[in-house]
């Protein structure tokens, strides 16, 4: 186990700097100039036009740290690979650069974010997990019944619905329409995640955004589990079991569940990761202060250093979730535990 | 009877509580006497059909037989004919629906388990019947130790702790012939062998010393020198325990050796039915012929081609009007073709639903030239088996090991070797 987890970690370098110098490369083909962004409407001052391209290493310097210009007079801008092994250096320092737009680090900057997404994360994949496990169940258990048309019924509708949509009715029913019917007495927030002035204890500030996030993979995880469990039940050891004389409780949560769970638990695992590496439509709608929502607005005003961290952030949280997920196969499927399965017959 | 495994019971930690004798009453139906005149299985004219979007699908069109404590029943037939769906349906392992009893029914100790109610069945599965089956290699749950599924019906059934379970668990795999046991019982499945797995399902199904032992085709699914093995082991096991076995195969030469009574199956219906010897000897039926024609004869040395049965076994949906068999039937007249054929019944208990099953003139001359029905008569064959003979299951589907000596039933001369009809 040990040597597979090394393993697998030693396969994260070259993933991880494939996926690196692809964005490099994308961030560069993108038009639009970001120093001159900064200035909005504005030209900036020269001098502090040259000195933010300087301290963000976009063109060359002497070592005195005045700029180098070619023959025509124009900066000599910094070849894209010297960027790039000037990026991963600080990287490796724990650098993540500098905001264009903020004015801080990168690294404060999602100091300040990422709990925010992974509390919100965090909410959804229990909802995902309890509710998608659980409708999933119910579904395969009472087979036919009307319990599983109603389960089959909505996740239907809600893996065709897209989260921003469903966030903006939420938004629209809990928290205007509900408001006006009781007179204020009832509603949730729709917005932001709360703080010291807020008018609501910070948790409630989770429920609408958590279950837009959680909506559409929780109809998925239903029917993974459905799907899993009645195929399960076709299985060969399930009518062993039967033959022994388990009753139908034991054996669907003995025998069946745990070899059920397995895809259950990668798709929910992989979703974590995806959850992790910040919800944009969702932060966006609720105006959630998460990484997700600040990537966005990076991209729109050109912000690279805040896109190629929150990257290469999620970059390797995901690998890691990936990791983790892969490791839980093996408490659930002792074939995985004990290497490949050696079939002699 | 012969309960074999007294020291199995030395385990059961109710064996000395005032419980015990109550709880046996009342779950134990293998404790209970066979009532008079009843049989320890009596299956009665069993139908079972499954009713699906193509129709009815008639898997099982009355079946009947008996079985007694330390007899061997093997079913013989083409995959489809409803050996399993039978065995199935005994064990209350169908789903209901799409599946339906249509009539007949099954008694075990003169008791209807049909009739069973859901929790009465489960006290009966793996206690009183239980089951093995085919694939050993999917039919243990991957993510659980051995030790732990060998202990499951006793946990269920007798009330062993965990503990106590996994050590009889032990025990039992060592008397299936797995070395080792004690190390073998905390592994999974993916770490045995095919012969292992089903040595571990027998070990599984004996756990709580069954009545009957219904094996589905134990020996399909591992290679040769294998099922000689498992069948010499439920042999064996049968010896100890004194539990009658049916043998479900299509494989005649799985029950040649070992079973006391044979059926064989086709379209749902026991086309012929009798002592192994019957079967094997003096069969009456064309279907039986066509399945012994399609044994290799390792023992000649010229080489002949197998006969096989031409075409396929009929849809159970829209079944074939008259015989089921006679579409296949070299022999088939307008008769045939035409009426469903009646049982007939030989005055020692061998049946044949064939219409012509009582006709000497018709069934000699056309059964296989090794048995006695071909000649229309005598030679008494018995099986020349040396004891304890290693490879004795598979040993037995060569006609060479078997010796012919003297007749003894008296019925036509054999001077009217007629020519081969049914070879086409």
């Amino acid at each position: 186990m040990l040597t597979y987890i090394i393993k697998r970690l030693i396969q994260f370098i070259p993933v991880f700097i494939g996926v690196t110098i692809i964005l490099f490369a994308l961030q560069n083909i993108v038009p639009g100039d970001p120093i001159s962004i900064i200035g909005g409407d504005r030209a900036l001052p020269p001098a502090v036009e040259e000195q933010l391209r300087i301290s963000n290493h976009l063109i060359e310097v002497d070592e005195n740290g005045e700029p180098l210009h070619d023959e025509n007079g124009n900066y000599v801008e910094t070849p894209l690979w010297k960027r790039y092994l000037i990026y991963m250096n600080n990287l490796l320092h724990g650098d993540l650069g500098n905001s264009y737009t903020r004015g801080m680090t990168v690294n404060e900057i999602f100091a300040q974010k990422y709990p925010y997404t992974i509390g919100l994360a965090v909410t959804a994949i229990c909802i995902e997990a309890v509710v998608g496990i659980g409708a999933g169940l119910i579904s395969a258990i009472k087979r036919y019944s009307v319990w599983d048309v109603i389960v089959t019924l909505i996740t239907s509708i809600l893996v065709a619905i897209p989260a921003f949509w469903l966030g903006m009715l939420l938004q629209l029913f809990f928290g205007i329409f509900l408001r006006q019917v009781t007179n204020g007495a009832f509603y949730l927030p729709i917005s932001g995640a709360g703080g010291k002035m807020a008018e609501f204890p910070g948790w409630v500030y989770y429920i609408l955004p958590a279950i837009t996030l959680a909506a559409v993979s929780t109809a998925y995880t239903a029917r993974i589990m459905r799907s899993q469990l009645l195929e399960v039940m076709n299985q060969d050891y399930i009518r062993t079991a039967k033959a022994k004389g388990l009753s139908r409780g034991k054996i669907i949560f003995h025998h069946a569940l745990k070899n059920a769970l397995i895809p259950v638990v990668t798709y929910i695992g992989i979703d974590f990761g995806a959850m992790l590496s910040g919800a944009i439509l969702t932060e966006t709608v609720f105006n959630w202060p998460g990484v997700g929502y600040e990537i966005y607005r990076a991209i729109t005003q050109r912000d690279w250093p805040i896109v190629m961290g929150g990257v290469t952030l999620i970059v390797i949280v995901v690998m890691v979730i990936n990791l983790v997920v892969d490791v839980s196969y093996a408490f659930l499927d002792p074939r995985i535990r004990f290497g490949a399965p050696k079939d002699q017959s | 009877m012969a309960f074999g495994k007294k020291k199995g019971e030395a385990k059961d930690p109710l064996a000395n509580t005032p419980l015990s004798g109550i709880l046996d009453g009342i779950t134990d139906l293998k404790e209970q006497p066979i009532p008079e005149g009843h049989h320890l299985l009596e299956v009665d004219d069993l139908h079972m059909f499954f009713h699906t979007k193509d129709g009815v699908v008639k898997a099982v069109n009355g079946v009947s037989y008996t079985l007694d404590r330390g007899e061997t029943l093997g079913v013989v037939g083409e995959s489809g004919s409803g050996k399993s769906v039978t065995a199935m349906t005994i064990m209350g392992l169908i789903d209901m629906p799409p599946g339906k009893i249509e009539g007949g029914d099954v008694l075990y100790r003169g008791k209807s388990l049909l009739k069973m109610s859901e929790r009465e069945m489960q006290t009966v599965r793996g206690n009183d019947i239980a089951m093995i089956f085919q694939d050993p290699m999917t039919a243990l749950n991957p993510v659980y130790r051995v030790g732990d599924q060998i202990g499951e019906p006793l946990r269920i059934h007798r009330g062993y702790s965990k503990k106590d379970a996994v050590d009889r668990a032990a025990e039992l795999l060592s008397m299936v012939g797995i070395p080792n046991a004690e190390q073998r019982v905390r592994e999974y499945p993916h770490e045995f062998s095919g012969g292992m797995r089903q040595r571990a399902m027998i070990a599984m199904a004996l756990a709580c010393d069954p009545d009957i032992l219904i094996a589905d085709e134990p020996t399909t699914a591992l290679d040769v020198t294998i099922q000689a093995q498992i069948i010499e082991l439920m042999q064996k096991m049968q010896e100890q325990n004194g539990n009658a076995i049916i043998m479900i195969t299509h494989d005649l030469g799985v029950v040649a050796d070992i079973a006391d009574k044979i059926m064989v199956m086709y379209a749902g219906n026991p086309v012929e039915f009798g002592t192994a010897d019957d079967i094997f000897y003096n069969p009456i039926h064309p279907y039986t012929w066509g399945l012994m024609r399609s044994i290799p004869e390792q023992v000649t040395d010229e080489k002949k081609p197998l006969t096989p049965i031409k075409g396929n076994p009929p849809s159970l949906v829209t079944l074939p009007k008259g015989c089921s068999f006679s579409p296949r039937c070299p022999y088939a007249t307008d008769l045939c073709r035409n009426e469903v054929p009646k049982t007939y019944t030989l005055p020692d208990g061998h049946y044949s639903k064939c219409h012509y099953a009582l006709d000497p003139d018709f069934v000699k001359g056309r059964a296989p030239e090794n048995s006695r029905s071909y000649s229309g008569g005598t030679p008494r064959v018995v099986i020349d088996e040396p004891a304890g003979a290693p490879v004795a299951g598979m040993a037995k589907s060569e006609p060479g090991t078997v010796t012919a000596v003297d007749g003894a039933l008296a019925q036509k001369a054999p001077e009217a070797a007629s020519a081969e009809e049914g070879e086409e």
